[in-house]
């Protein structure tokens, strides 16, 4: 039975909680704000929008083989850097990793006519070029993040052998099969959705259509649940931190070069090429079973943006014998950060490069 | 959408009045196939929430005239939940419930409601009673939410929504940039296409910086101290080599000028050989009385044995058989 008592700290903390109100409140209506991708940088190269970072050392360097992350070309790339004692960047750095990252930044209206071709032709090998003069090396590894995984793929198959020596794909999608695809392969399929009429609307897909896209294969929790965390954390006095960065990067969204949009959803999801190794650039045919260095492929059980069967499905198409398939229990982000990632993905990643990064 | 032109041949700007017709007819369009008319059947987009929203009116204004009477937390939360509750049956029952969804939602708050109460531990304050009774609901609205956007009829009429939508958009755009180019005022269009040709330039001096690069990392490999010395080291092994196969050559010359002195000698011989048959056969000839044999003697005794003579000839070396031979023709 509750008594009057129980209400007179809500009138003692009435000014407090309406600060907690009005803090709710301004993140609700002007987006989260957090002070993300904090690791010590410098960019080492350019081109077009796209720069090529590369990570201050923070102790003397213990592998002569650099690595280069790999981002997606939806939202930012600052998720691999997300905030200080969160960061992957920031523990590889620690590690004694050369680290080295490509952020494909915000395409303009000119990039309309980017494509796979562009990215995995153009992009790709020169960053690994840059990456190699600036750490005097001949050999790197490549971790590509969910699609930056899938182009990392296709860079992989069409450049076999040095310099390439490990790969990891990280939540990276190959098999797009309809079975596999959950909701997307729903939206996207060809009878529901053509890709041809988004980019004639808006040039490049604007990321917060992107970003409905992804919301929507969770509403309840992404609309509802996120925000119940927020007020819950913000009422109880739990550190913010992490939710707010978070948010940040989920709100953060960047536009999708038109013509690569076309691609993605009509010869990835729509046609599931890459796979069966349909996919051409420049005349030049990607087989998965020209990748023959060592390969380590990361993949989320929980995760419902790249499922863990269109994960799984590298493993026995790519050529490589040094290969492992590692499975987290946890989502498509969730992955990346936060105590988990500490414990778990972080050291694997770490552990398994050393061994072949000498 | 139709292109007007003026009698100046220019495009005339759309009335943004006829845009937001379209828009409105597209979404009801869409909204009324949605809830399973036709494309004629129009319905209000809005209907839903207007009689959720003059449901949850009639509910505040029975919670506010019974306010003063709470006295506990948990008799607040009830009053609220069944206003909210009560709000959405008003709407359930307007006949606008698509898919159902409103009687469900409706079934599940009713759910979550008795649930919360009949635990009798409700919290004092609003948000840590939010938490709860998100926490009581999220999971089945979730599987409700998923099963219903999961459907063919559900994507269908999504897709016709963005089909619209994006009509929308595109004539949005378009009009904006017909209607400053009647203005002769530079649109997002014209300086996306200078801005690609900046994107060009830089790519090319990317592909001369690349170019140079490797040009200056060749030089640089050549400078070093230690290339050098590798290829002193390489071109010594090719001198060796050089030299092995000079000698090689050598011995293989020496041997030919041998055989070629074989066939002189060979060649001389046999004209010895005749020379001496010829001796032989004149010296079977009635010798002439006038003849001295002083001077037939040593030449009589050679012919007596030809083969003999012959063989031991061979047996000598070249040049001195080569002399004797010389002589004793002459």
């Amino acid at each position: 039975m509750t008594t009057h008592q129980d209400t007179l700290p809500l009138v003692a903390d009435l000014e407090s909680t309406l600060q907690k109100y009005k803090t709710g409140m301004e993140i609700m209506f002007d987006g989260a704000k957090a002070e993300t991708a904090l690791t010590p940088k410098e960019v080492i190269w350019t081109k077009n929008k796209a720069k090529l970072y590369r990570y201050e050392p923070t102790k003397e360097k213990r592998f002569p083989v650099p690595i280069l992350l790999i981002y997606a070309l939806i939202n930012r790339s600052y998720v691999l850097d997300l905030m200080p004692n969160n960061s992957l960047v920031e523990y590889l750095v620690a590690q004694g990793f050369d680290v080295y990252m490509l952020d494909w930044g915000t395409p303009g209206d000119e990039d309309q006519h980017l494509t796979f071709e562009n990215y995995v032709l153009d992009y790709i090998p020169r960053a690994v070029k840059k990456v190699l003069r600036a750490s005097h090396a001949e050999e790197l590894s490549i971790l590509g993040f969910c699609m930056g995984g899938t182009m990392t793929a296709m860079y992989a198959s069409l450049f076999p052998g040095k310099p390439l020596r490990n790969l990891i794909l990280l939540t990276a999608p190959t098999d797009f099969a309809e079975e596999h695809t959950g909701l997307y392969g729903l939206w996207t399929n060809a009878k529901n959705f053509n890709p041809d009429l988004v980019v004639e609307a808006f040039g490049n897909v604007p990321g917060e259509l992107v970003d409905t896209g992804n919301r929507l294969v969770k509403p309840i929790t992404n609309y509802v649940g996120t925000y119940v965390t927020m007020w819950d954390r913000i009422m109880h006095d739990k550190p913010m931190d992490t939710w707010l960065a978070m948010n940040k990067w989920v709100n953060d969204g960047v536009p999708f070069a038109g013509d690569a949009f076309k691609q993605w959803i009509r010869e990835f999801y729509q046609q599931n090429k890459l796979i069966k190794g349909e996919i051409n650039l420049r005349g030049r045919k990607v087989d998965l079973k020209n990748i023959t260095c060592s390969v380590l492929n990361i993949g989320g059980k929980k995760d419902h943006i790249c499922t863990l069967p269109q994960a799984e499905a590298t493993m026995s198409h790519i050529g490589s014998e040094d290969k492992e398939f590692y499975v987290l229990n946890a989502g498509h982000v969730g992955l990346l950060t936060g105590s988990d990632a500490k414990r778990n993905l972080w050291p694997k990643i770490s552990s398994w490069l050393e061994s072949r990064s000498k | 959408m139709p292109e007007r032109q003026n009698s100046h041949g220019a495009i005339n700007p759309m009335d943004p009045m006829d845009l937001w017709k379209e828009w409105n007819a597209s979404t009801a369009t869409m909204w009324s196939i949605i809830s399973g008319g036709n494309r004629e059947s129009f319905v209000d987009p809005y209907g839903l929430y207007q009689a959720w929203i003059k449901g949850v009116e009639e509910a505040q204004g029975e919670l506010k005239a019974g306010a003063l009477k709470i006295i506990n937390p948990e008799e607040f939360w009830k009053n609220w939940s069944e206003s909210i509750t009560d709000g959405w049956r008003k709407a359930a029952g307007s006949g606008t419930d698509l898919f159902g969804l409103t009687a469900r939602w409706l079934e599940l708050m009713e759910e979550a409601r008795a649930k919360m109460f009949a635990e009798g531990n409700i919290p004092t304050d609003p948000f840590t009673f939010y938490k709860q009774w998100y926490d009581a609901i999220s999971e089945t609205w979730s599987k409700v939410v998923g099963d219903l956007i999961g459907t063919e009829e559900f994507t269908k009429a999504s897709s016709e929504f963005l089909k619209n939508y994006l009509n929308f958009i595109k004539s949005s755009r378009k009009m904006n940039e017909e209607y400053f180019k009647n203005l002769q005022i530079p649109t997002l269009t014209d300086i996306a296409r200078v801005a690609e040709l900046i994107v060009l330039l830089e790519d090319k001096v990317d592909k001369i910086e690349d170019t140079i690069e490797d040009l200056s990392d060749n030089f640089g490999q050549l400078a070093t101290n230690e290339s050098i010395t590798g290829l002193a080291g390489r071109m010594n092994g090719l001198e060796q080599k050089l030299s092995s196969i000079e000698t090689v050559l050598e011995g293989i010359n020496s041997q030919s000028a041998l055989e070629g002195r074989i066939n002189q000698v060979e060649s001389k011989l046999d004209k010895v050989l005749a020379a001496l048959e010829r001796i032989d056969a004149r010296s079977q000839q009635p010798k002439p009385t006038t003849a001295k044999p002083a001077t037939a003697k040593p030449a009589t005794a050679k012919s007596a044995n030809p083969a003999a003579s012959k063989s031991k000839s061979s047996a000598k070396p070249a040049e001195n058989i080569s002399t004797s031979s010389d002589t004793s023709v002459k």
